[in-house]
């Protein structure tokens, strides 16, 4: 895939009738409600008779950032993007989507967004080419950016074949390329890494870095904590329709940080640490100590056991991965 | 409108199904004449250019069990692939959508109704000169028979367009293309079964088997092709039970109605959970 490299070739070929906007966008000019929020919810819920899908949920989206949605299955995640997109109807509640509401102005939202929702739909009976000739359609864009999203995404010497002899990586391909057709704002990918390849996996990532650098808005779902972890800024975590926790990806995982450590004396050790109140819980395993301790105060427990007359003989920082992070936070539900 | 309205195209434009129909159709009405052709009594039918009236009354009579398939696949595939999700996140306009597709479909019909009376055409002039006689019967083509025909085409399309909404509505209110399909066909051929039974049972069952949309779509084309047929066969005779043609058109019009209203409405407060 050359999305990255060709991403900014599309510049020139939106229609500027439609809407200006930037970058891959294919156009020049700030986002739609630049200056808040991409995506606002309050209060947003969505029921199904008695399944509560989506509870209460205050997400907060700024502008520009790369925003991972994360959650087990049946956690909300999808519901709340289909909201978001004019698919689903809330229940109660209220979303602002760059910075318009749902409610008011959907065509306008969705004339500066693009997405990916659960798996790739195209036509099976269409190419490549003509898929996305009938997603510009749709979009009002002009199809002469249809063979440069191709080639954005490397399927120019498929896009003549029907897109249902197409392999799971290549039909996902072609929905980020429609997703990028006519240039939006803000993008909301439902597990785009879905069937790629590692190389692809990768390329992806380039790619919303890329977008993120344009200055788009991205809100991505995916199970590939590994990734969510590298080119999130921020993340929330959904569990049973409920957001469990939000923030920054690194301050997140800092939380859930501590210090090992290593003693001669762990049993006495495990008394002098578990004695002091600035310090959390301490789990001792033979001569390891785990101690829940901001990693900045490393010296300040070095100093501690130091004063008994310990000393230790090992000291290493054990990060927190979002993996085990996201396991703990969702009661081990995240599969 | 006109963007949906160029998607809708697009797709018909690179969709073999409705051809695969309308091929199916074609051959259908290729023994139809090829049987009409051998019985004497309404052999003067079918030669040109009574040949269109011919080929229109078999259209209407095929349009129950043909229509609701393009109907129902066209809507109900737009909810199995998912592409319902595609349309909606760029033009979340869903009663244009829905109206788009159908006057493209509506727009097919009538191309479809023209391929056919050009098979009817050929056909016609191929019976009438294996049979020894004039390749065009003389006298027929006259203003009030090009009348007629024109009449014709139009009860023969508006039966389609029925038949091709129903099979829509029921596909959008199921989300199925089976569902539609098997709404569209299998409503025509429980209304068969069901007249049968209420005819016997008389009375008022009689009177409301009597308004079973099948007893209007049938009659119409009929009734009205029925002025340019040759006298004495069997295709010139009106039932005089029928509902006289305004009912009938009246009839259509309100089934179609209420079929597109259901469709309408269950696109534009529904989810799109597919």
């Amino acid at each position: 895939m050359t999305m990255t490299a060709a991403s900014a070739e599309l510049q020139s070929s939106a229609q500027p009738e439609v809407r200006p906007a930037k970058g891959i966008a294919l156009k020049a000019g700030p986002p739609a409600g630049s200056g808040g929020p991409a995506i606002e919810t309050r209060q947003l819920t969505k029921r199904y008779g008695d399944v509560l899908a989506v509870d209460r949920l205050d997400l907060r989206v700024e502008t520009g950032e790369i925003f991972g949605f994360l959650g087990p299955n049946g956690a909300g995640k999808t519901t709340t993007m289909r909201m978001l997109l004019g698919l689903i109807r809330p229940t109660s509640g209220e979303a602002m989507v760059l910075g318009r509401s749902i409610e008011a102005d959907l065509p306008a939202i969705l004339r500066s967004t693009g997405c990916i929702i659960e798996n790739p739909t195209f036509y099976p009976y269409l190419s490549g080419r003509d898929n996305l000739r009938a997603a510009a359609r749709l979009s009002g864009v002009s199809e002469d950016v249809v063979a440069r999203t191709l080639d954005l995404v490397d399927l120019t010497d498929a896009a003549g074949k029907r897109f249902k002899t197409y392999s799971l990586g290549m039909k996902q391909r072609l929905a980020v390329g429609a997703a990028l057709l006519h240039g939006p704002d803000l993008l909301i990918l439902d597990e785009p890494a879905n069937g790629l390849d590692p190389a692809g996996i990768v390329e992806m990532r380039q790619l919303m870095k890329r977008l993120k650098g344009e200055g788009h808005t991205v809100l991505i779902s995916s199970h590939v904590l590994h990734e969510i972890e590298q080119i999130c800024d921020r993340i929330a975590i959904l569990n049973r329709g409920r957001i469990v926790i939000q923030g920054r990806v690194g301050e997140l995982l800092r939380t859930g940080a501590r210090l090992e450590l290593r003693v001669a004396d762990s049993d006495r050790a495990l008394r002098v640490l578990e004695a002091a109140q600035w310090i959390g819980p301490v789990e001792c395993e033979g001569d390891r100590l785990l101690v829940a301790v901001p990693l900045e105060r490393a010296a300040d427990v070095n100093a501690l056991l130091a004063w008994s007359g310990l000393y230790a003989h090992g000291i290493a920082a054990q990060e927190e991965s979002l993996e085990r992070y996201f396991l703990e936070v969702t009661g081990g539900n995240g599969r | 409108m006109t963007a949906t309205l160029s998607f809708e195209w697009l797709k018909l434009s690179r969709r073999w199904m409705p051809r695969v129909l309308l091929v199916m159709l074609i051959g259908m009405l290729v023994f139809y004449f090829w049987g009409q052709g051998t019985r004497l009594e309404e052999r003067v039918n079918m030669f040109f250019p009574r040949a269109w009236l011919a080929t229109l009354f078999f259209s209407s009579f095929c349009a129950p069990f043909f229509w609701p398939v393009l109907g129902g696949s066209w809507a109900g595939n737009e909810y199995g692939w998912g592409t319902i999700r595609m349309i909606l996140t760029r033009r979340p306009y869903r009663i244009q959508h829905v109206l788009a597709a159908l006057v493209v479909l509506c727009a097919a019909l009538v191309v479809a109704l023209f391929c056919m009376l050009i098979v009817g055409s050929a056909a016609g002039v191929v019976i009438g000169a294996a049979t020894g006689h004039a390749a065009i019967t003389s006298g027929v083509l006259t203003s009030s028979f090009l009348n007629t025909t024109i009449k014709t085409f139009a009860a023969a399309w508006y039966v389609a367009v029925f038949y091709l909404v129903l099979g829509y509505a029921a596909a959008v209110v199921f989300r199925s293309a089976a569902v539609g399909i098997g709404v569209g066909i299998g409503s025509t051929l429980a209304q068969f079964v069901l007249y049968a039974v209420l005819r016997d049972m008389g009375g008022v069952w009689q009177t409301i088997a009597q308004h079973f949309p099948i007893i209007y779509t049938e009659s119409i084309v009929q009734d009205i092709a029925a002025r340019g047929f040759a006298a004495g066969t069997g295709l010139d005779r009106i039932n005089p039970g029928d509902p006289s043609i305004s009912s009938s058109v009246a009839a259509i019009t309100i089934f179609t109605a209420v079929a597109l209203a259901a469709a309408l409405l269950s696109a534009r407060i529904r989810d799109v959970t597919e």
